[in-house]
């Protein structure tokens, strides 16, 4: 942990503008996902603590993609700008001029949200304001607890440097990198549990992979929003084909054309749907890596057959 | 394309095929979650009542 100042950060503008002329003294924490680097920069050090998922993902202190300020404010009230998403979840999503603003809200916190987090529309720098009123009893809270954190993860890779996928990956000691997409109830957590116990490979994530390229090639992330089985490591590996999991009643890979392809990582991907041009650079990245590495549908028995068919599979 | 006798075949047209993939709202937003565990409204990652304890995979 390291004492810095951060010219450009909010925190410092919002709080510490009337109160001396001295530069105020901040705690940093950062974490890197997905070759992603990530600031957190609070007051106090209690106020930037890292989830248990997140402590994986620690980086010494970075040249920060995304830069989050966090503060705490009395309460915050429902926001009554532009709508423009409503997750259906616990966090809504608003315009304000070119900036976004998540409010995040939950009946077990009350009828008020209980953190927002405003960002530029690059997601380069954000603000992340906790409500004491809401949340103040259960301190310290990981301010970057999901889902905000993947909420400025996703979007910052919605440019077109990545996606972010459901599926399981794991680094097998012979055989490299492996993808298995799905989506629920296809058999990732399966599929993750049949090779640990067969093949101990790295097992990168159960759930959420993010995917990049680098010089043609594509290469597989993990990330710290696991599934059922618990797996996340902040490890990575190059892909050389992609299979879609679905159960089936022998173990066969068929391959699908291009068109289908794209249509199918994007079903089982998290994309932003707020923005129109978001989505067209994740189907524009889809696209280049399905270039770089050819895309199977896996229909598999959950069985050690499975693993094999893998490790025998050449196509 | 050209025939055995060397003559220009155009391709037989195909007309276009729509394919519906199905997308799973719940599974494509982030925020939602699987089960709920509500180990305590505010723990650490997903395991909280704001949340819950695995991701809606």
């Amino acid at each position: 942990m390291v004492w810095v100042y951060s010219a450009k950060c909010m925190f410092a503008e919002t709080t510490y503008e009337m109160a001396s002329l001295q530069p105020p003294m901040l705690h940093r924490t950062c974490v890197r996902i997905g070759e992603i680097s990530l600031a957190l920069t609070g007051a106090f050090l209690d106020e930037i603590p890292l989830s248990r998922e997140l402590e994986e993902f620690r980086a010494e202190d970075c040249d920060a993609d995304i830069e989050v300020a966090v503060e705490w404010a009395e309460n915050l009230r429902r926001w009554h700008g532009e709508k423009v998403f409503d997750s259906g979840a616990v966090w809504s999503l608003f315009r304000d001029g070119t900036d976004y603003v998540f409010d995040f809200a939950s009946p077990a916190l009350g009828v008020h949200p209980y953190k927002r987090l405003r960002a530029d529309r690059n997601f380069r720098t954000a603000q992340l304001t906790l409500s004491r009123e809401a949340l103040g009893e259960y301190r310290p809270i990981a301010p970057l607890e999901y889902p905000a954190d993947e909420l400025l993860v996703t979007n910052y890779l919605a440019s077109g440097l990545g996606v972010e996928v459901h599926g399981c990956g794991l680094v097998d000691a012979e055989a490299g990198g492996q993808l298995f997409l799905g989506h629920s109830g296809a058999g990732k957590s399966t599929t993750t549990v049949l090779w640990k116990s067969l093949r101990n490979p790295e097992i990168l994530s159960d759930d959420r992979i993010i995917l990049r390229q680098c010089d043609g090639e594509l290469w597989m992330y993990g990330t710290p929003w696991h599934g059922e089985a618990s797996f996340a490591s902040a490890g990575k590996a190059k892909i050389t084909r992609i299979f879609i999991l679905q159960h089936g009643e022998r173990n066969e890979m068929v391959e699908i054309s291009r068109s289908r392809a794209v249509g199918e990582l994007f079903a089982r991907c998290f994309p932003p749907f707020h923005s129109a041009s978001a989505i067209d650079c994740t189907i524009g990245f889809l696209n280049r890596a399905l270039d770089a590495v050819p895309c199977y549908e896996f229909r598999f028995i959950p069985d050690a057959g499975a693993v094999e068919a893998v490790l025998g599979f050449h196509g | 394309m050209t025939d055995e006798n060397g003559h220009h075949q155009k391709k037989k047209y195909e007309a276009p095929k729509i394919t519906t993939i199905s997308l799973r709202p719940e599974e494509a937003v982030l925020g939602h979650c699987k089960t709920s565990t509500a180990s305590g409204p505010v723990a650490a990652g997903c395991s909280s009542g704001i949340a819950c304890n695995t991701l809606g995979s």
